[in-house]
């Protein structure tokens, strides 16, 4: 008899614990992959235009990119791509905050101007983790705001310990059912097709 | 699921065992239904999703054209232009252009390809490209169900996958009928493809289920799976088939030969000219190249991550009988235009052209016989956007890309330009 015949009765079970602790672990995504901007959550909208919003940490990590959750604190890249062409016509004022309570501290400041090119970049450095904000107000319109929390992100191992905790608490479940005792019965069994 | 392995039939089975629900497969299903319930609608291709390296030097598409992005169904719709096959073509991750397609990126059926041509040959086969070589592309479309659609040629490559052109967004609208697809036969037989022979397919489909549910009727009327398998391991396999069951067996053989030839007498003596599927290649000569052109070397190139640009120091050499300026760079369908030199093309999809995101350092025109290294930038959120920054990260973080140029007499002139590239976070202009 092999392992898989023994723990049958236990698989669905794992299975389903498998399906829900993945299910569990799926935050918001914070990363881009190939998904259409429309879909992109480090995208706002301002009325109807598109901006998009990333962090980059060339002197901790230069290949992620970030918009919600910074790894670290310390000197750190933004930058707005205005995605639609109208938004290069627009004056923006940048500033990037840091929010304590209710109040907030300017960590970087740029005066109004206009980004022919789409792009708007600043290099600026966070001393201390915490919740940030970087607002983009475009004049005439409402500001558009990216909230940061910076070295405030759930650690990858929170979410590996409950596997680990769950992987032996699985097997003293599936090892608690054990099978039929072991009396061959043919004729019972051949009735079943007959 | 239950019984794996030679041993397991040497305990009793009770009747429970055997018919129990499996209620956690059950819940899993339900779970995930329920997890997949909410997926919204997509409607792109995913064409960002695939690797900058591929779009950019593989299938480079130019003077793309739709003629129209409002029609209504059963109106036409023209879709044209050019595509240059790249020279440094990904040989070793899509093998040789040896076999490609041309087709159309739409989602399902919602246009009808009426008929397609390369280089004015006719592409209802496939056929192989050159590298290096231009193509001029044109397929006509019938708009067949309402709806706003992006509409995308594609170059289907065997063993490398689909390569899209640009997309554009083109809006089908209710006629006030239904769809038709009118077409003559080669015997002056005019019929309408989208039912023709609809209840022929109909009809044979229903006589082929109604054998095969007779079949699963027959043998899923008795126990199926575990009680069988179990005489089948105990070595009883004769009480699995009965007399009966061969007698039937036998009668199905002969019934199902005798439908395949009345069939196939039918279909022949009702359709007695057909002509089968097209199915070899068809070689098409790339367009002709002029004698003299503008070549260009890669000497550096830089992505500078911050400030969504490209630099380019080129060395170009003219071999025209007249000054040369750079008009501008395209790779995979993004169109970077020197304003001073090429003017805008609102028809082009919004998305995907930089009117003014070509910029020249210095003197821009390079004189006939003249060779020059010359500095150029391409900048535009759309290098984030359409996901080609993800080069830098990819396993080949290898560029291509279309460099035009443009003399005074408006002649344009080709060339590609490719090579390594190398990411930086320095910020030029802050």
């Amino acid at each position: 008899m092999t392992f898989f015949d023994r723990h049958a009765r236990g698989r669905g079970g794992l299975v389903l614990v498998a399906l829900l602790l993945v299910a569990a672990s799926a935050g918001p995504v914070a990363a881009h992959g190939g998904s259409t901007i429309d879909r992109d959550p480090c995208v706002q909208k301002t009325g109807a235009w598109s901006v998009h919003f990333t962090v980059y940490e060339p002197q901790f990590n230069p290949g992620d990119e970030y918009c919600a959750d910074v790894p670290k604190a310390g000197p750190l890249i933004v930058v707005f791509d205005l995605v639609d062409q109208e938004l290069r016509k627009t004056a923006f004022e940048l500033d990037i905050v840091h929010t304590i309570g209710g109040t907030r501290e300017s960590v970087h400041h740029v005066a109004s101007k206009v980004y022919p090119t789409g792009v708007i970049n600043a290099e600026v450095t966070i001393d201390s983790p915490g919740r940030y904000a970087a607002i983009l107000t475009p004049e005439g319109r409402s500001a558009v705001v990216f909230p940061l929390r910076v070295e405030m992100a759930t650690p990858f191992w929170v979410w590996i310990l409950p596997l680990l905790l769950a992987a032996p608490l699985l097997y003293y479940w599936s090892q608690r059912r054990t099978p039929p005792s072991a009396t061959p019965d043919a004729r019972r069994n051949l009735a079943l097709v007959k | 699921m239950a019984l794996h392995g030679p041993t397991a039939v040497d305990r009793p089975f009770r009747q429970v065992d055997l018919t129990r629900r499996r209620a956690p497969s059950a819940w899993v299903a339900l779970a995930a239904l329920l997890w997949s319930a909410p997926a919204p609608l997509v409607w792109a291709h995913g064409e960002r999703s695939q690797e900058p390296f591929l779009r950019m030097r593989s299938i480079l598409f130019y003077d793309c054209s739709w003629s129209t992005d409002r029609l209504k169904v059963n109106d036409e719709l023209l879709l044209s232009g050019r595509f240059r096959v790249f020279d440094d073509w990904p040989v070793d991750v899509m093998g040789r252009p040896d076999t490609v397609y041309v087709n159309t990126g739409v989602p399902g059926p919602v246009f009808v390809r009426k008929e397609s041509f390369l280089n004015g040959v006719n592409m209802a086969n496939s056929t192989s490209l050159e590298i290096g070589g231009d193509y001029e592309f044109r397929v006509r479309l019938r708009a067949r169900a309402p709806g706003t659609y992006h509409v995308h040629p594609l170059i289907n490559v065997y063993n490398g996958g689909p390569i899209q052109g640009p997309g554009k967004w083109v809006t089908v609208e209710a006629a006030g009928g239904p769809f038709t697809n009118p077409e003559e036969t080669l015997t002056g037989q005019k019929i309408d493809l989208e039912w023709f022979g609809l209840s022929t397919v109909v009809r044979w489909h229903a006589v082929w289920a109604v054998v095969a549910l007779a079949w699963l009727v027959w043998w899923a009327r008795r126990p199926m799976f575990i009680p069988r398998y179990i005489l089948l391991q105990r070595g009883a396999e004769d009480e699995l088939v009965t007399a009966t069951d061969r007698k039937l067996g036998a009668g199905l053989i002969v019934l199902t030969l005798a439908i395949v030839l009345i069939g196939n007498y039918w279909a022949n003596s009702r359709y007695p000219i057909t002509i089968p599927l097209q199915s070899s290649r068809i070689r098409v000569k790339p367009l002709p190249r002029p004698a003299q052109g503008v070549d260009v070397e890669l000497v550096k190139a830089t992505y500078e991550v911050p400030g969504r640009t490209v630099y380019l120091d080129l060395k170009v050499t003219n071999h025209s009988d007249n000054s040369v300026r750079i008009s501008e760079f395209t790779t995979a369908n993004v169109r970077f235009l020197n304003a001073a030199v090429a003017k805008d093309e609102p028809e082009y999809p919004r998305d995907l052209i930089a009117p003014s995101g070509l910029v020249v350092d210095g003197d821009p025109a390079i004189g006939p016989g003249e060779t020059r290294v010359v500095h150029v930038s391409a900048t535009d959120p759309i290098w984030e956007t359409e996901r080609l920054a993800l080069l830098l990260y990819d396993p080949d973080s290898r560029f291509g890309g279309l460099l035009m140029f443009r003399d005074g007499e408006g002649k344009r002139y080709l060339s590609t330009v490719g090579g390594p590239i190398l990411p930086t976070f320095k910020l030029k202009a802050l």
